[in-house]
């Protein structure tokens, strides 16, 4: 078993830890922190694969941005239950077995198509430097990217138009 | 040896785990963590499958989704911060 099989399984096993800790957990903040660990596991598989601006990238916005903004939205109102979360077996078998159902038919349409997938190989792995991410995005989906700007701009005004609305409210309530 | 198929299974793996968070859940918060795991799996499946066939669009779409759901989160974790102080109760019941 050479290192990256290694690694890449050591990789999977935290993402998918994290990820069934983080939908299973009642204590949100440790569901919260386990979300973290998956999205750098992910990251790492990313790194593994050969995208590095993009493992740096999911590790800085992903796990350091959104996660941390989670956690600070759960602090601010004191969240660190979820109190309400009853589990009924009856329904949660229910949904588990949809759910493997459903990844049984993801999975299987895998491996139909085994034999068309060729294996990853170190010697002709390929880098995605930063540069060659620029080139593209400035040349061939230089619309993508306006678009995506413009998507930023517009979400940082709603949030901001959101926020001001519960300042209104408040003040219109005294 | 690691074919496209172990990574496409991982991510169809943390794909469900996220869908039954997102429906099992009836916290907020939790839902909006399971989106972010859906579409965090999906990037995964786009930069496997970008890698596998020597395409680097699928890095580059990796990076629009990621950027995508990092403004949906922000404003899905506005819209509950006004809900919670809208509706006046301790946490989030939904």
């Amino acid at each position: 078993m050479s290192t990256e099989t290694l690694t890449f399984f050591l990789l999977s096993g935290l993402a998918l830890y994290g990820a069934l800790a983080s939908v299973l957990y009642k204590n949100l903040v440790l569901a919260a922190l386990h979300l973290a660990l998956s999205l750098l596991a992910v990251g790492g598989l990313f790194f593994l694969m050969g995208a590095w601006f993009l493992a740096g990238v999911q590790v800085i916005v992903y796990a350091g941005a959104v996660m941390v903004l989670f956690v600070m939205v759960l602090m601010l109102f004191d969240s660190g239950q979820d109190t309400q979360q009853k589990i009924f077996l009856p329904l949660w078998v229910i949904k588990t077995s949809v759910l493997l159902f459903f990844t049984g038919l993801l999975t299987g349409f895998f491996s139909l198509s085994l034999h068309l997938f060729q294996p990853l190989l170190l010697g002709t792995l390929k880098i995605y430097s930063v540069k060659d991410m620029a080139r593209l995005l400035f040349s061939e989906y230089v619309l993508l990217f306006e678009v995506v700007g413009f998507l930023l701009l517009l979400i940082a005004v709603g949030v901001v138009v959101v926020c001001q609305s519960v300042f209104v409210a408040g003040d219109k309530k005294q | 040896m690691i074919t496209l198929n172990h990574f496409l299974w991982v991510a169809a793996l943390l794909f469900s785990i996220g869908l039954f968070g997102a429906l099992n859940r009836k916290n907020g918060i939790v839902v909006l963590m399971s989106i972010e795991l859906m579409l965090n799996a999906v990037s995964l499946s786009f930069v496997a499958f970008g890698r596998f066939y020597g395409l680097e669009g699928g890095v580059l779409a990796a990076f629009f989704v990621m950027t995508v759901s990092a403004a949906e989160a922000g404003v899905g974790l506005a819209l509950i911060v006004a809900l919670v102080r809208n509706m006046k109760k301790p946490g989030f019941h939904f």
